[in-house]
């Protein structure tokens, strides 16, 4: 069969491989998306929306025997459940090894939107000072960029996308192009104010959502239906089928093939380009290939660098475009501290069945104006009030009427706050092809290597103890901690192992995400990162694709690639 | 680890996910082994034993001025969990401990639960309850009663009776009231 040329192959189609798409359709280019899970569209297939507790066989339980044997990692992950359990992956299909005294929680999502389908949706910009604190402190190699560089990019994912959120002129939180933040609710707001008198430099602030408050594009307004990573059928929060993927249609530009499993990168070694990629059908096994003039790899982090170990050749021997030696290393998640709650005073409410979707934020506020000596870098908070559902009744003492109608009314308000802490760039934590195991495809599996450090450890306990003196300092009593053992991977923020630098020897990509090995190769999804930041960082994945993309763009028409 | 102390207090505290599927009590037995599908999961409780989980159950959750246990279904739905989702070995344990809550009840009412009036069997009910807290504040191992129990109120809660007549629950989050938005659990990925 004649092999079909592509202008450009993007491999993935989550929330990088959709910015991919709609970047450089929009610039002209004929462009195939590769996605290895099923189609998903848009409306039809979020089966599960609205569905409520009883409308599910086990209660959103789910099928324990069942997740015991294909679900054995993905279910640990707190978005898992009987609702959404058709939007993670078969474990048993698609293994990955660890040491046992290492653990490691992958979540993935494999089908057409990815993990952009029940993400977070927590949308920061990283600060001027996490683009700068690699060349400081000496941890990880010197970004290649600086704020100044994606800052019109964070821009323009912003507009797209539409993140709610509030203007706070913070040093490490910068403001972007937002729409009214959700509001909080009277218990935060009273946090808020007690807080805001105390410590000036730790704002207590909504967390900046990319989930509306106002139409657009044809989207609607987010109706707190809580449900979000089931799907959002008028598009209240983006996605991939909300926001890039009808864009790159739109184009007419744009094909999509699922079910299309990427075995590895075709090389031409006499001419230094990769030519396309080689795919496995994920349901035949049958092989074919695709070729392309540029090849820009969104597979999510480990995924796209576990592509590029598959794809070794005599050039590249340890994985291609690994001149460096540095593929597969230097990979992150973020940290936390512990979780610090209290039990605060607040208004009886009726039994909602919605919730807001998003936490509170407050801003990093360490190690930005002193330097402390226990640990570098910083942590950001996550906090919300709430009042306890009929849950607290699994555990309460108290049977008959009487119990029965304790439970009738939400219970009292909780105030808890938990820190999203930056983890270091270190060489030892690393991926790498598993010499025996491989998945259902016969694709090599990962090896994932990777610990937390002195200095998470260090920054996590500081931050709990924090917590703990901002909330009695607010006149909180009571104010309790627990223990929260997260294993690294927990925060679904896996990063790194392909980083970006200056230099071609200890990075692999430019400071376009563009290899340093091979010019039509790119990497823009999480495996770029040269450091974690304390930021949820799917807004500067997304940021870095735009600008990779036009970059490319400009390239090939220069004919530079 | 502390992990049943964790999860514990998380349910109570942020996560109603984490409540769903870990803090309900029955598959938190940190002395078992990996869970795994084989034969038996489609045995199901005896007649006689329904009768007994229907009687713990409306014991725990009532008909009052709004519909119980009973009227809500939580007796079948446990079946279904006994059959369907409990491990062999957890169908096991359940057994027992329906057995156990018979002798107990011969042994101070001199009948078995079912028969026991009403009066009395809201005394073993209380009693059984009390034990169950002091084991909670001990962290020991769940007893059989404080485990029912958990099962009991989830079934009971997540049922349509109960979510429609006794929860009363409205859509949204109370957003665009003076209190403004509850935030369900979990809020964020912790």
């Amino acid at each position: 069969m004649a092999k079909i040329r592509y202008d450009a192959i993007v491999i993935g189609s989550g929330i990088t491989g959709g910015w991919a798409a709609k970047e450089l359709t929009e610039r002209g280019l004929r462009v195939l998306m590769l996605e290895r899970g099923r189609a998903v569209e848009h409306g039809r297939d979020y089966t599960t929306e609205h569905a409520t507790p009883y409308n599910f066989k086990f209660r959103l339980l789910g099928d324990k025997l069942r997740y015991a044997r294909d679900y054995g990692v993905q279910s640990s992950s707190t978005f898992f459940n009987e609702a959404t359990e058709h939007f993670f992956v078969n474990d048993r299909l698609n293994p990955y090894s660890h040491d046992p005294q290492k653990p490691f929680t992958w979540i993935r999502g494999h089908q057409l939107g990815g993990r952009s389908l029940m993400w977070g949706r927590q949308s920061y910009r990283m600060a001027p000072l996490n683009f700068q604190e690699n060349a400081q402190d000496g941890h990880g190699c010197d970004w290649p960029i600086r704020y100044e560089d994606l800052a019109p990019w964070y821009s323009h994912v912003e507009k797209f996308i539409g993140v709610s959120g509030s203007a706070i002129r913070h040093p490490m939180s910068p403001d972007g192009e937002f729409q009214p933040a959700m509001p909080m609710n009277i218990v935060e707001r009273g946090f808020a104010e007690r807080a805001a008198k105390l410590f000036a430099d730790r704002p207590v602030t909504m967390s900046r959502l990319a989930n509306l408050t106002q139409p657009l594009n044809g989207r609607a307004p987010c109706h707190y239906c809580q449900y979000c990573e089931r799907g959002c059928s008028v598009g209240a929060y983006f996605s991939t089928q909300s926001g890039t993927l009808p864009a790159a249609r739109a184009t007419g530009r744009l094909t999509v093939a699922t079910d299309s499993i990427v075995h590895s990168i075709i090389y031409d070694e006499r001419k230094n380009r990769a030519r396309g990629v080689r795919v496995i059908d994920a349901n035949t096994k049958a092989t074919r290939e695709y070729e392309a003039k540029l090849v820009v790899l969104c597979a999510s982090a480990f995924e796209s660098v576990r592509i590029l170990l598959n794809s070794a050749t005599p050039r590249f021997p340890d994985g291609l475009a690994n001149s460096s030696g540095t593929l597969g290393r230097y990979i992150m998640d973020h940290a936390a501290s512990n979780l610090v709650t209290t039990q605060v005073d607040g208004p009886a409410v009726p039994n909602y069945s919605g919730g807001r979707p998003g936490p509170l934020h407050i801003p990093r506020f360490r190690n930005v104006h002193e330097r402390r000596s226990d640990y570098v870098r910083g942590y950001q908070y996550n906090g919300a009030a709430f009042p306890l559902g009929w849950q607290r009744g699994m555990q309460a003492e108290g049977i008959g009427a009487s119990f029965k109608h304790s439970l009738q009314r939400p219970g009292p308000w909780q105030l808890i706050l938990v820190a999203q802490c930056e983890a270091l760039p270190r060489a030892e934590n690393h991926i790498r092809l598993d010499t025996h195991l491989k998945d259902a495809w016969g694709i090599p599996a990962l090896h994932i290597d990777m610990t937390w450090g002195a200095n998470e450890a260090a920054m996590g306990k500081e931050a709990t103890a924090t917590a703990v003196e901002m909330l009695e300092a607010c006149g909180y009593k009571n104010v309790g901690v627990v223990p929260l053992p997260v294993v690294p991977g927990s925060a679904i923020h896996e990063m790194g192992g392909a980083r970006m630098g200056k230099d071609p020897r200890t990075s692999v990509l430019n400071a376009f995400n563009q290899t340093h090995d091979i010019p039509n190769l790119f990497v823009t999804d999480g495996a770029a990162m040269s450091s974690s930041s304390s930021a949820n960082p799917s807004l500067t994945y997304m940021a870095l694709t735009a600008r990779a993309c036009a970059h490319a763009v400009e390239a090939l028409k220069r004919r530079d690639i | 680890m502390q992990r049943r102390e964790f999860l514990r207090r998380v349910s109570m505290a942020c996560a109603l996910a984490v409540a769903y599927r870990d803090g309900q009590a029955w598959a938190m037995d940190p002395g078992r082994g990996p869970i795994g599908a084989s034969p038996g999961q489609s045995a199901a409780l005896t007649e006689a034993q329904m009768s007994l989980v229907s009687a713990l159950a409306e014991g725990i959750l009532p008909a009052t001025d709004t519909p119980g246990a009973i009227d809500a279904g939580v007796p079948s739905f446990i079946g279904l969990l006994f059959s369907e989702w409990f491990t062999p070995q957890e169908q096991l344990d359940f057994q027992r401990g329906l057995e156990q809550i018979d002798e107990q009840s011969r042994s101070l009412q001199r009948s078995t639960f079912v028969a026991c009036p009403a009066q009395q069997q809201f005394a073993m009910l209380e009693q059984w309850d009390r034990e169950a807290a002091v084991a909670r504040q001990a962290h020991a191992a769940p007893t059989f009663f404080g485990r029912f129990k958990s099962l009991a109120v989830l079934a009971y809660y997540t049922s349509e009776v109960a979510q429609n007549e006794e929860l009363k629950l409205q859509f949204g989050a109370g957003q665009d009231t003076p209190e403004g938005p509850v935030v369900m659990p979990p809020p964020f990925p912790i």
